[in-house]
This record gives C-alpha cells, sequence and structure tokens, in this order.
C-alpha cells in the first residue's frame, strides 16, 4: 500500500493528480463549512457579478454565490461518482466470478449481457432511461452503474479464469474449502488490484456522465446543485456572464484531469498490463 | 592449407569493443575483436549463445540498440570506415553494400504487406533508378533462384502463407537482389528444423556459383559452418578465440574452448541444439570481465599463466591465429 | 468451416443477438414508464377518451409478448410509427436530421485522426524528447476535457469574446462553404479527447511496432526511416487504433448531443433533446434506436476492416 503510494507520488503526473483529487475530495467533503454563503441563497440585485472578495467566482443569474454552489456540485459529484463505481464494482465483479464459474451456457448468456449493455454507448443509455423515467440522484447512479457493469465483469472474469487452476486454489479445494470460502478468502484478495484501478479509471467517467445528463436537465435535480446544472445555467446565460460557465467548466476538468492522472498513475504502479484500454 | 590472400579483405574488423548500458551496468559485450573477411570468401563465425557473434553482425551494419554505451576500434568495408559514417551514408550503405539475413524468418517479413511490395523496395537503394516493373521482374527470377515454386504467383502473397524455409528462402532472395559485397547470414538456420536447415544449407552452397560477394556466416554449430565457409572465427564470450581456415581449424584446433566444442559436436552426432551444455562452469560475467583469459574458469587446462592478463590472438601457424598460452 | 468463415459467422450472431437484445431493451424500458404513457404524452388535460384512443392506436392493451412482437415488426420495417405532436411519420423525422449527425461524427471522427495520428506518430519517433512529453501532456487533458466543456468554451472563446465565426446552426441549405464554416466548432469539441486518445495509442503501438524484428529488416536493407515509420511501421500500429475508433463512434455520437445542443445544430441528439423535454417518449426510443444500430454497425465494419489492414485475418487458400 505504502509502496504504491511513493510510486504514484513518484511520477509528475500522478503527483499532480494526487494533489487535485485530494483538493477536490478535501473541498466536496467539507462544502457546508468552506462555503462562504447557502448556496440556494438568492440575491437578485446582485446577479451575474463578477468575481470579488465577496464573490470570490462571482454570483448566478439569481444572484446566488457561485463557489458556494461550486463546492457543493463537488460534494453532489463525489458521492454520484463513489456510489456508482461502488454498485458497478461489487455487481459487475460478482457477475464476472459467476461467469467463470457457471457452466458455458451460463458464461455465454453473462457474457452477451455484457455485451448488449455496452452496445448501448454509456450516455445514451442513461438518457433513455431518465428521459422515460424521470430524472432524480438515485437513477442517474444506478443506470450509470449498469453501463459500467460489463466493464467490471469481463475483468473480474478474466482475471479468475487465469487464476482458477492456480495450483494454490487447487490445494485449498483439496483440503476442502467450499466455492463461497474459495472465492471471498482466496479469490477475491487476488482479482482486486486491477479492479481497484479500473474503478479508479472510471470516476472521471462518471463524474463527465453526471455532469453531462445534469447539463441536459434529465440528471440531478433542482435545487441540489451540480456542475452540469451550472454549466447549463450559464450556457443558457452566456450572453450575461462568461463567470458562471469558466467557473464550473474549469472545476470540472479540473475534477476529471486530476481523477485521470491519479487512476493511471495507479494503474502504472499495479498493473500495468491494463493500458491497452483507453 | 589455403594461402593468405594477398588483396587487402572485403572487410576488417580491427580491435573492436562494445559495451552496452544496462540496469545492472556496463557489460561489455565484444572486446578487441579482430577479424577480416576477404574477398569472395565465405567465413564462418561459430559461438554459443551470449558470444557476441551477433551483435558483431549487428556492429557491422550499425544496427545497434540504443542502449549502446561505448565503441572503439574499426570496421572498414572495402576502405570505407563504418563506425565513422553519418547516420544518413551509412544507410544508404545498407542493403546496397551489405546486406542482412536474420535468425527468425518468421518475424523477419512484415506481415500486413505483400512480399512483391517488400522485394520491390528493398532494391529501391541499390537501384534507384530502375523502374518498379524492372525491379518486380528481377524479385520474381531471384524468388525462382532461391527456388520459391511459381514465383510470379506467390509473389503476391503475404509472409503467413509461407512455411518459415519459405520465408526464409525469401529473405534470402531479397538480400541476393541488392547484389550486396557482402552478405550476413545471423544464424539463418537456427529457428527452422533438421531437414529445412539441409535444404537452407544447401540453398546457400548451390549460391555460391552465382553470387560474386562475400558471406559472414553466422552460426552456434561447428558442423554447419565446416561444410560452407573457408575460414572459421570462434568467438567465446564477446572476444575471438580462434580463427584459421575451415580445414586447419577442424583438422587442428588449437585453443582448448574450440577442442570442446568439435568434442561435443561430434559426440551428440546430429551437430545441432544446445551442444555445450557438456562443458562445465557457466557463461562468464560480462558486467565484471577478468584481467586474464576469459575462458580460463572452463577451461581443462587452465593453470597460473591463463589468470596473468588477457592472452592476445596471436599467429601459431601461417593463417591459423589463437588466443591462448598454451597454443 | 474455415476458421475466418467461422469468425465472421459468430461475429454476425452475436451483432444479431445484441441488435435484438438492445430492441427489447428498449421495450422494455417503456414498460417502466410510470404512468399510462398515452395520458403522459398527451398531458394532463387530456380527456380520458382522447387517452383510450392514443392507447388503442399504441396497442397498449394488448398482451405483452404480442407487444413486443409490434415493436420488433415496426422496428424490422422501420415503421416506428407516428409522432402524436407533429402528426409525421418519426422515421422520416429521424431520416432527416440523421445526415446532420453522422456528417458531424464523420467530421470530428477525421479531424482527431488528421491530428492525433501524426502527433503520436512524431511522439513515438522522438520518445522522451521535450516535444513528447508536450503531447503526452496535451493528450492526457484532451481526455480528460468533457466534450461539453469544450463545446461551451469554444462558443464563449470564438463566438461571444472574438466574435469571428457564425457558429450556431448547421448553416444555409446548399451554401457548402458556411455549412463547413459552422461544422468547424462543433466538430473540434467533439474530436479533441479523440485527438488525446488516438494519439497516445498511436504512440505506445508504434513504439512497440518499431521494435519488431520485420522492422529491423527495412532497416537492415537501408530503407529511409521515414519511409519505414509512415509506410511499414503504420499500417501495423493502426491495427490497434481502428479497435479504439469503432468504441468512438459510440462516444461520439453521445458527444454529438451535446454539441448540436451546445450549438443549436439539427441532428438526432438535439431531437431527442427536445422529445426528452416533452416527454415524446417514442422519439426518444426511435433517436436511441437509431444511435444503438449505428454503434453496433460500425463495430461490426470495424471487425471487418481488421481483414483489410491484417492480411493474416483473411480467408486464404492455405499455407506452402
Amino acid at each position: 500500500m505504502r509502496d504504491v503510494f511513493a510510486r504514484v507520488w513518484s511520477s509528475p503526473t500522478g503527483r499532480l493528480g494526487l494533489i487535485l483529487v485530494a483538493l477536490i475530495v478535501l473541498l466536496g467533503a467539507g462544502a457546508q463549512v468552506l462555503s462562504p454563503y447557502d448556496p440556494q441563497k438568492l440575491d437578485v440585485l446582485n446577479r451575474f457579478a463578477a468575481p470579488s472578495l465577496a464573490h470570490p467566482m462571482g454570483t448566478d443569474q439569481l444572484g446566488r454565490d457561485l463557489f458556494s454552489r461550486i463546492l457543493h456540485g463537488t460534494q453532489v459529484a463525489l458521492l454520484v461518482a463513489l456510489s456508482t463505481i461502488a454498485i458497478a464494482l461489487a455487481v459487475g465483479t460478482l457477475l464476472g466470478i459467476a461467469a467463470a464459474y457457471a457452466p458455458p451456457q451460463g458464461e455465454r448468456l453473462i457474457l452477451v449481457l455484457f455485451d448488449i449493455i455496452s452496445s448501448f454507448p454509456s450516455l445514451v443509455f442513461a438518457l433513455a432511461v431518465v428521459a422515460l423515467l424521470g430524472p432524480g440522484l438515485s437513477k442517474v447512479v444506478l443506470i450509470v452503474s449498469v453501463t459500467l457493469v460489463p466493464h467490471f465483469g469481463r475483468v473480474a472474469r478474466a482475471q479468475v479464469l487465469s487464476l482458477k487452476n492456480a495450483p494454490f486454489l487447487e490445494a485449498e479445494r483439496v483440503l476442502g474449502a467450499g466455492p463461497v470460502r474459495l472465492v471471498l478468502v482466496h479469490i477475491l484478495p487476488n482479482i482486486m488490484g486491477p479492479l481497484v484501478v479500473l474503478a479508479s479509471m472510471d470516476i472521471p467517467v462518471v463524474i463527465t456522465i453526471e455532469a453531462g445528463l445534469s447539463f441536459l436537465g434529465v440528471g440531478v435535480p433542482p435545487p441540489l446543485p451540480s456542475w452540469g446544472t451550472l454549466l447549463n445555467d450559464g450556457y443558457a446565460n452566456l450572453n450575461q456572464s462568461p463567470w458562471p460557465v469558466v467557473s464550473s467548466g474549469v472545476m470540472l476538468t479540473l475534477a476529471t484531469l486530476g481523477f485521470t492522472l491519479f487512476g493511471e498513475a495507479l494503474r502504472d504502479a499495479i498493473d500495468p498490463k491494463l493500458r491497452t484500454t483507453p | 592449407m589455403t594461402a593468405p590472400p594477398l588483396a587487402a579483405p572485403l572487410l576488417d574488423v580491427q580491435g573492436l569493443s562494445l559495451s552496452f548500458a544496462t540496469a545492472r551496468g556496463v557489460a561489455r559485450v565484444l572486446r578487441d575483436v579482430t577479424l577480416a573477411i576477404p574477398r569472395g570468401r565465405i567465413v564462418g563465425v561459430v559461438g554459443e549463445s551470449g558470444s557476441g557473434k551477433s551483435t558483431m553482425a549487428s556492429a557491422v551494419m550499425r544496427l545497434l540498440p540504443p542502449n549502446l554505451h561505448a565503441v572503439t576500434g574499426s570496421i572498414t568495408l572495402d576502405g570505407t570506415d563504418l563506425l565513422a559514417l553519418p547516420p544518413d551514408a551509412m544507410r544508404r550503405m545498407r542493403g546496397r553494400r551489405v546486406a542482412m539475413v536474420f535468425q527468425d524468418p518468421m518475424t523477419a517479413l512484415n506481415p500486413v504487406f505483400r512480399v512483391e511490395t517488400q522485394m520491390v523496395d528493398v532494391q529501391r537503394n541499390a537501384f534507384p533508378d530502375r523502374s518498379r516493373r524492372e525491379l518486380h521482374a528481377r524479385a520474381v527470377e531471384m524468388l525462382r533462384t532461391v527456388g520459391i515454386p511459381a514465383p510470379e504467383k506467390r509473389i503476391r502473397d503475404y509472409p503467413h502463407q509461407f512455411s518459415g524455409g519459405m520465408r526464409q528462402r525469401i529473405v534470402i532472395a531479397m538480400a541476393l537482389l541488392c547484389e550486396p559485397e557482402l552478405l550476413i547470414a545471423d544464424e539463418p538456420t537456427t529457428a527452422l528444423d533438421v531437414t529445412i536447415e539441409a535444404q537452407i544449407l544447401r540453398l546457400f552452397e548451390d549460391l555460391r556459383a552465382g553470387f560474386d560477394g562475400s558471406i559472414l556466416f553466422i552460426s552456434h554449430s561447428l558442423g554447419v559452418v565446416s561444410s560452407l565457409c573457408d575460414e572459421v572465427v570462434v568467438m567465446y564470450a564477446g572476444t575471438v578465440v580462434e580463427s584459421a581456415s575451415a580445414r586447419d581449424l577442424f583438422t587442428n584446433p588449437r585453443h582448448p574452448y574450440t577442442r570442446l566444442l568439435l568434442e561435443c559436436e561430434i559426440g551428440e552426432g546430429d551437430g545441432r541444439g544446445e551442444r555445450l551444455r557438456s562443458i562445465p562452469g557457466g557463461v562468464p560475467d560480462l558486467f565484471d570481465v577478468p584481467d586474464a583469459c576469459i575462458f580460463a574458469g572452463r577451461c581443462p587446462q587452465a593453470h597460473d599463466r591463463c589468470l596473468q592478463g588477457v592472452p592476445a590472438l596471436r599467429e601459431v601457424a601461417p593463417g591459423h591465429r589463437a588466443a591462448c598460452v598454451l597454443a | 468451416m474455415h476458421p475466418t468463415l467461422r469468425y465472421l459467422s459468430g461475429r454476425l450472431l452475436t451483432t444479431a443477438l445484441v441488435v435484438v437484445g438492445a430492441v427489447t431493451l428498449l421495450f422494455a424500458l417503456t414498460l417502466l414508464v410510470p404512468g399510462n404513457p398515452a395520458s403522459v404524452l398527451l398531458g394532463p388535460r387530456a380527456t380520458p377518451e382522447a387517452v383510450a384512443a392514443l392507447a388503442e392506436r399504441m396497442g397498449l392493451d394488448r398482451p405483452l409478448h404480442e407487444r413486443l412482437l409490434m415493436f420488433f415488426g415496426q422496428v424490422a420495417t422501420g415503421n416506428l410509427g407516428t409522432d402524436v405532436i407533429s402528426g409525421r411519420p418519426i422515421l422520416t423525422m429521424v431520416m432527416e436530421v440523421l445526415p446532420f449527425t453522422v456528417t458531424l461524427t464523420i467530421a470530428a471522427i477525421g479531424l482527431a485522426v488528421l491530428v492525433g495520428v501524426p502527433l503520436g506518430c512524431y511522439a513515438a519517433t522522438n520518445p522522451g524528447s521535450r516535444g513528447d512529453r508536450v503531447a503526452a501532456v496535451l493528450s492526457v487533458s484532451f481526455i480528460a476535457m468533457p466534450n461539453f466543456v469544450v463545446a461551451i468554451f469554444l462558443l464563449l472563446i470564438f463566438s461571444i469574446w472574438l466574435d469571428w465565426l457564425p457558429v450556431l446552426g448547421a448553416g444555409e441549405p446548399g451554401d457548402v462553404l458556411d455549412q463547413l464554416v459552422r461544422l468547424i466548432l462543433p466538430s473540434v469539441s467533439l474530436a479533441l479527447g479523440w485527438v488525446g486518445y488516438i494519439a497516445r495509442l498511436m504512440r505506445s503501438s508504434l513504439l512497440e511496432v518499431l521494435g519488431e524484428p520485420y522492422i529491423r529488416t527495412a532497416r537492415a536493407f537501408g530503407i529511409p526511416d521515414r519511409k519505414i515509420v509512415y509506410k511499414y511501421a503504420l499500417k501495423n500500429a493502426a491495427i490497434p487504433t481502428v479497435a479504439i475508433l469503432g468504441l468512438g463512434v459510440g462516444r461520439l455520437l453521445g458527444g454529438a448531443i451535446f454539441a448540436e445542443i451546445i450549438f443549436a445544430r439539427p441532428g438526432i441528439g438535439t431531437l431527442v433533446y427536445d422529445a426528452i423535454l416533452t416527454r415524446n417518449y417514442p422519439v426518444v426510443q426511435a433517436g436511441v434506436l437509431v444511435v444503438v444500430l449505428l454503434f453496433v454497425l460500425t463495430n461490426l465494419l470495424v471487425d471487418l476492416s481488421y481483414a483489410w489492414l491484417d492480411p493474416r485475418l483473411r480467408p486464404q487458400k492455405g499455407v506452402a
């Protein structure tokens, strides 16, 4: 663990990624404490204000403090990303292990299911579902995690297959270890490395999808601030003030950049073989 | 006994030393290598893997890996010092003046281009003025010469549609098409099975008649080299230990290493395989080369004198050199 | 059966399965719509009679398996129904805007290849150089930047601050130059991330190929470096890049939605977006279906194009 951290830190891009991630997690976690204003507080007389000491990032079309809204948006983005990845990781890993141990027909069924899910471009899929079922935070989380399940499932299956006939597992089986015990105690710890790497590399993907859906008005419902809704508000009022768009766009980019750099450094540190997929 | 040729040799390698930078340190892969290839002759270079014979060939082509640490000495081809040439001039030497056939024919050809494309492109350097049609016709003829049936049809095929032996014939044809003065064959039969190996060796013997350049034939087998070559150079751990005419070397080997090589091959009979298993001891450490005979650690006849400095390669009989204090 | 044919038939079968699965999934989604789809479509002020009539026209009163079969029949014949709002066939509406989306996607891919491939080649032929490192930083930044952020920033810079280009809309019909000018910013916004992907992928696969023995053969025959890189190595290195482009089309189609909305261009994206806002779910369904079909089709094409790039995968007459 300490070793992995040291290797991430030793590459300049990994270090930048780690710093950005730490900063964003800090800002998100401390949103309530760090925000100078209530993110919903209107101040219509002071709309479209440029950045100043009172409002470090200016105000939006209703005079709300952008800095406070962005901090809360950070929190929303992180919550969505983490819960989405957690669900996809759990379900995908389970399905992957199941596929590796299932009889051939069962395995093929799971793989075709993965193929079908991945045949929907994830954003289009999410868009279709949210459009039909109506917006909502939990729906976004659920749908995006479904689109990511094949990602984890395929890697988990490949990992298990490469491990399945390893001598040490054979020995455990002979000694009478049950399948559940085998999976929990012996297989899971051995396949976690690549899955964690994949999870960290999917964080910027989820953040982007959440922001995208919210930008289209079908993601995180108002009044909850999201980077996507902030961008959309700013886009609608681009002629009035560039600040909402600039602040939320830059923040979103810093977050995806940070998580991307961090994820790649983590990959290089844990499992460079995963490098082939972008 | 063949008299040493009076004319200057085509290829003259003098005191070539070469080292690579690796994670473990600097590996002195070649040390003071001297050899000459007379015009029109076939010279065999023999040694086990790690003896530096392929590196020496790469040095002649100047196709050395990027971790090259230092080179000293000279490689002269027909009066031109190859090591001193600017890169682009060296590039123009390749193919036209000196061509190379590689060890593994399965990977030597580009899988996604037709044999025709590759055979035409390699001639461009040697014959920049000839038309594509002309180069194509030469390629077909050369394929016929090296024994590819129906060459006018097969030339449109891709490399994977040929067997290993056929691919090696194609690579040899590519090299011959350029009419080089020197052809380097770097273990051209090692990756092939025994019957195919014999066919390729016969091809080389047949080609002698029509090819008036010199051939540097690298092999790890004295048996392979014996029938084909005029002269033989034996390398061990980055140095030349013995060089002589093929007949001299086989009838009267002077270096203990050569003698062991010969004994092992006769013992094994088929002239292939890892014949050095029966020589006790391992390949010496090239990261920390002692100031002594490099073979002393494995030599059955080693004594105190062998540890006092590196023995020079000296003439022990006319045209016969050995680097051993006992020779 | 020949291995290549077996591979192809297997691939076609999977594609067919995926299409059937995707259509079923789309159908299943409509079942999850809260409330009666007909009343959702007609709005809260619709009379019960109107809702019932629409429900009947949509076949909502039939049993589930019949509706599924009907849906498949509609998809197969291209009869995607009539739009209740405009009264026009949905297929016509989709086909009208499809060329805009396809043009935008192709322009973006073209741009990404045109910039990304040379960038990757440069980086691979000068590994470790300052230019290589700059290219690496640029690539990862391009990849990390969400395309809608790029689109909005481009709009802000070029249309509002600099006031250079007419950027909104797809341009006057018939005025090709105007259409091309208006294509620039949307396709740049879509392509930027892919420039990064392609450059990185090209770099790593080219570096790998340049270490192959057949490249050494080419060098040993004095073939000029430029020709080795751009003829002999590039075709080998292109194979993984083409694979990624296949995946890329799907993401590009998703991204096209943003570019279309932000630059107010007609297209599948705007069609679906407007349909979402009006809860016009048959149109959403049709739009998504077309995107998915396009995606599956390109992936199939990409798989087949391997055989063009890599002769080892072609059906062959036998080995000598």
